[in-house]
């Protein structure tokens, strides 16, 4: 394999530590299910917030001013 | 492609005036000097915005997670941390880029000095404590009455005294009249983050914001993230040079710093680097164009 660049060198460098972990292959389909698994819990915990009526909590938080953030606390 | 035909940091800029325009955009609180108190408050935005702020009709993630934590039933909430980790699993820090207002204000007062300092890595790890402090402190450091303090909103936060303190402190007379120690220590820090936005980029966001820590977290594994194409990269140092946190990003692309403000990409004379939803290294082993 002729490397082009150092640029290159380096990806190679990673992608051969990749491999010696868990395989390359591997490596691309995991990063990939992780953020779709991620952002899917994601979406579990929000609905979950929703259901236990957190949404409202969050409003009658924020409707009134915050003497804290203004430095009266 | 439209990273291709629109230069991405005039688009970028434009996204982050019109964030903190429509974030904020209930004149009526800033004529009246009240806050606006209608239905959409049960949303939260994604980016630190002060409730009460009087422009602000939507919640502070952080500030509504840590009231609600610090409440006498110290409950967290699922509904702000599932928001926010769908935003991050989707784009890591790409909100503290494009969308947050108090980034903007930092980037702005950062035109008036062309020499930049860079924050030691180490400092920038100080924001990971401050996150960890604003989900733990509320619940652990209660008062008698079984009630706590949103510490960070309290002590630190400079978007809040920007937004929310200088306005309704010092503009509601009943209120300037019972400003404190606690004002004068909250507007120091504003005022420390604020001139130093003009000597480093964005200080505030690269060693304290939780906000920022958070979505740190998610940068490397975030959906969408920064590619480099190695077979088209020529090492020039154009990314490195332009990158306003001196990232690497060669080798760290997608590194807990990277706001994606995408100025890397912009300038990159090959077009090696794209923020996209490709995979990790697309031509690899599994393009399978590499055969040793």
């Amino acid at each position: 394999m002729q490397y082009n660049n150092e640029a290159q060198r380096r990806v190679q460098r990673t992608r051969k530590g990749l491999l010696k972990f868990c395989g390359a292959e591997v490596c691309i389909v995991m990063s990939r299910r992780l953020s779709f698994v991620l952002i899917l819990t994601g979406l579990l915990m929000f609905g979950l917030g929703l259901m236990r009526g957190e949404a409202l909590l969050v409003m009658q938080k924020a409707v009134r001013i915050c003497l804290e953030c203004i430095g009266l606390g | 492609m439209l990273g291709r035909v629109v230069r991405l940091s005039s688009l970028r800029r434009a996204v982050q005036v019109i964030s903190a325009v429509v974030s904020n955009f209930y004149l009526k609180g800033f004529a009246q000097l009240g806050i606006y108190q209608g239905p959409a408050k049960y949303a939260c935005v994604p980016f630190l915005n002060c409730y009460s702020c009087p422009g602000a009709w939507a919640a502070c993630p952080v500030g509504a997670m840590q009231a609600l934590l610090a409440a006498y039933k110290h409950q967290f909430s699922f509904y702000i941390a599932g928001l926010l980790t769908v935003v991050g699993g989707a784009t890591g820090r790409l909100v503290c880029g494009w969308f947050c207002p108090f980034g903007l204000v930092q980037e702005i007062l950062g035109r008036f000095s062309s020499r930049k300092l860079v924050i030691p890595r180490l400092l920038t790890r100080f924001k990971f404590i401050i996150l960890a402090l604003t989900l733990l402190l509320p619940v652990l450091l209660v008062g008698e009455t079984g009630v706590s303090s949103p510490y960070f909103c309290k002590f630190i936060c400079p978007a809040g005294t920007l937004e929310a303190g200088v306005p309704l402190g010092l503009g509601r007379p009943e209120l300037r009249s019972v400003l404190g120690g606690l004002f004068s220590w909250k507007l120091a820090v504003m005022v420390f983050f604020l001139v130093a936005s003009v000597f480093t980029f964005r200080p505030f966001c690269q060693t304290t914001c939780p906000l920022g820590a958070f979505y740190a977290l998610f940068n490397r594994i975030s959906l969408w993230r920064i590619e480099v194409n190695s077979d088209r990269c020529v090492s020039c140092g154009r990314c490195r040079a332009v990158c306003p946190l001196a990232i690497d990003v060669p080798d760290r692309p997608n590194g807990g710093d990277c706001i994606r403000c995408l100025e890397c990409r912009d300038a990159c004379p090959t077009g090696a680097l794209a923020f996209t939803r490709a995979p990790v290294f697309p031509d690899a082993v599994v393009g399978g164009r590499e055969t040793n």
